[in-house]
């Protein structure tokens, strides 16, 4: 049982390495930065124009956030398409690893690399906004944008099983990655959406991220946040159970049809 | 002459099944519909959210240019880029067919998904931000659709012929293309806001010069033609230094024996 968990600890921390490894080149980080910049400049450009100190300090949090999601899950989408086209994903389903701790790995690289297109929204913003950040709870803002960080782990876990069942990867990242933005409350807070729409959100790790982003900004109570942050953390377990189920559905077709191209 | 209509229309047809792969019903619901709805409620509430309702109406007739540029050019790239990709343009190349024809084929179907990109826009930006047409120069309005969707398809060859010369995938040249439209056409920041470098740069872009027409067509004035007809006359230019390059494109192709790429 050790030797399997250890294992477990292996595998991930290959697939992390191996992540990092294909993103290191100088393309990567280029395009890591023609993703982040322009929108951050438009975020920072409309936050200048109002000099609302604390919206300017929300929507900070949000292009950072936006930028990893944007750069890792269009990473995430079309790196396993790579692993289809070179037949690599193949031997990951003959280990005994699950497949949900290998792309957990991935997931994490494909997060960390997703920071070059936050670092290039951050330099950007600084570049154009000239308004000052205001938060009334320092550590409390720290620990939500933290968190709200890690939802994204868990939403990269639930699109990767997705993509690999979607028979169309590019249209189905194309929906995917905005309408995710769009309901994480990114670059405006969830209330501003019609009630229809603020619905999904109920239902969002990374939304109620930016809603203790948000009370955190402007001195909410302090429970109020540890709340919004626990219901965070209970959609983030149920989105890694629908993951785990989704990656076994994955890995049982793939071995009933001996057919990676699902 | 009924020939080469016959040409072009019979390479535009089979160019734009055979190589726009956002074709399928997944792909084209989420890149024709999806998509520009989003950016309308991502922009669009953030104005709200920011500023005001009457700057997030705003922000939505530039996201229509910007959305109709933008499907234009992710659709005529890849066409043209997966035509070397997948080895079709070799075989194209080594027949007498006109090079004009040829080029200009790989753009014309992509007409259709520029109109109904600016629908999904303007209709979602009346059903979310409350977008009202009563002061509408629906003659203007078309005309800048019209000028913005050839500009744009002209652009977008002149970019895909760069792609075939550098050896390139256009991924990457989707993602810098959208990111120039969405920041330097005046889309949101307007142009006049722009550091001299970053506004010559717009002034050079497709949408730029049409979505100021827009604007005024939008408004109900009838001052948009001087702006159309610098956008005519980017994308004409675009349009024709894209087509020398073309050729220059084969004659490298042809003395390197290289010509498909990857992806």
């Amino acid at each position: 049982m050790r030797s399997i968990e250890f294992g477990y600890v292996h595998a991930f921390r290959g697939a992390f390495l191996k992540g990092l490894r294909e993103g290191r080149d100088l393309d990567t980080f280029l395009m890591g930065l023609a993703t982040g910049v322009p929108t951050a400049a438009v975020v920072a450009w409309v936050a200048n124009s109002r000099g609302d100190e604390a919206i300017f300090t929300y929507l900070c949090v949000g292009v950072v956030l936006f930028g990893v999601w944007n750069g890792a899950a269009f990473r995430t989408g079309f790196s396993l398409q790579t692993e289809f086209f070179v037949g690599t994903l193949g031997p990951s389903l003959l280990t005994r690893t699950p497949l949900f701790v290998i792309l957990a790995g991935r997931v994490a690289s494909d997060l960390v690399l997703g920071l070059v297109a936050a670092v290039g929204g951050v330099l950007t913003i600084v570049a154009i906004a000239d308004v000052p950040l205001r938060v009334e709870s320092v550590p409390l803002f720290a620990l939500s944008a933290v968190f709200g960080y890690v939802t994204l782990l868990c939403l990269g876990l639930v699109l990767s099983p997705l993509m690999v069942l979607s028979r169309e990867r590019s249209g189905f990242t194309n929906a995917v990655r905005p309408f995710a933005a769009v309901i994480s409350g990114f670059t405006f807070a969830a209330p501003v959406l019609p009630l229809g729409l603020e619905v999904f959100t109920w239902f969002w790790p990374t939304a109620w991220a930016m809603r203790a982003v948000d009370g955190s900004i402007r001195g909410a109570g302090s429970a109020e946040i540890v709340g919004q942050l626990a219901l965070g953390l209970l959609l983030m377990v149920f989105f890694f159970g629908v993951a785990q189920a989704l990656l076994r559905l994955v890995e049982r077709k793939v071995r009933l049809s001996g057919d990676l191209a699902l | 002459m009924l020939n080469a209509v016959r040409s072009f229309t019979l390479q535009s047809y089979l160019s734009y099944r055979g190589l726009f792969l956002w074709l399928t019903p997944v792909s084209y619901t989420s890149n024709i519909l999806l998509r520009p709805v989003l950016a309308v409620m991502m922009f669009g509430f953030l104005a709200q959210y920011a500023l005001d309702e009457e700057t997030a109406r705003s922000y939505a007739v530039g996201l229509a240019g910007y959305s109709v540029g933008r499907i234009i050019a992710g659709g005529v790239m890849q066409s043209l880029y997966r035509d070397a990709a997948f080895g079709t343009l070799a075989a194209v190349y080594a027949s007498p067919v006109n090079r004009a024809t040829l080029y200009f084929s790989r753009c014309i179907l992509h007409v259709p998904n520029g109109a109904l990109v600016a629908l999904s826009v303007l209709g979602s930006a009346a059903l979310f931000l409350g977008l009202g047409f009563e002061q509408v120069d629906w003659g203007g309005l078309i005309a800048a659709f019209a000028v913005m969707t050839f500009s744009t398809m002209l652009f977008s060859l002149f970019v895909a012929t760069l792609i075939l010369l550098s050896g390139t995938g256009w991924a990457n040249w989707i993602i810098i293309l959208d990111g120039l439209l969405l920041s330097l056409t005046g889309v949101i920041i307007p142009t006049a806001e722009l550091p001299a470098v970053l506004f010559e740069l717009g002034q050079i872009l497709p949408v730029t010069h049409g979505l100021e027409g827009l604007r005024v067509a939008f408004a109900g004035g009838s001052g948009y033609w001087p702006d159309l007809a610098r956008e005519a006359a980017l994308g004409l230019a675009y349009g024709i230094v894209g087509l020398l390059l073309f050729r220059i494109a084969e004659v490298q192709a042809k003395r390197r024996g290289v010509l498909a790429r990857v992806g």
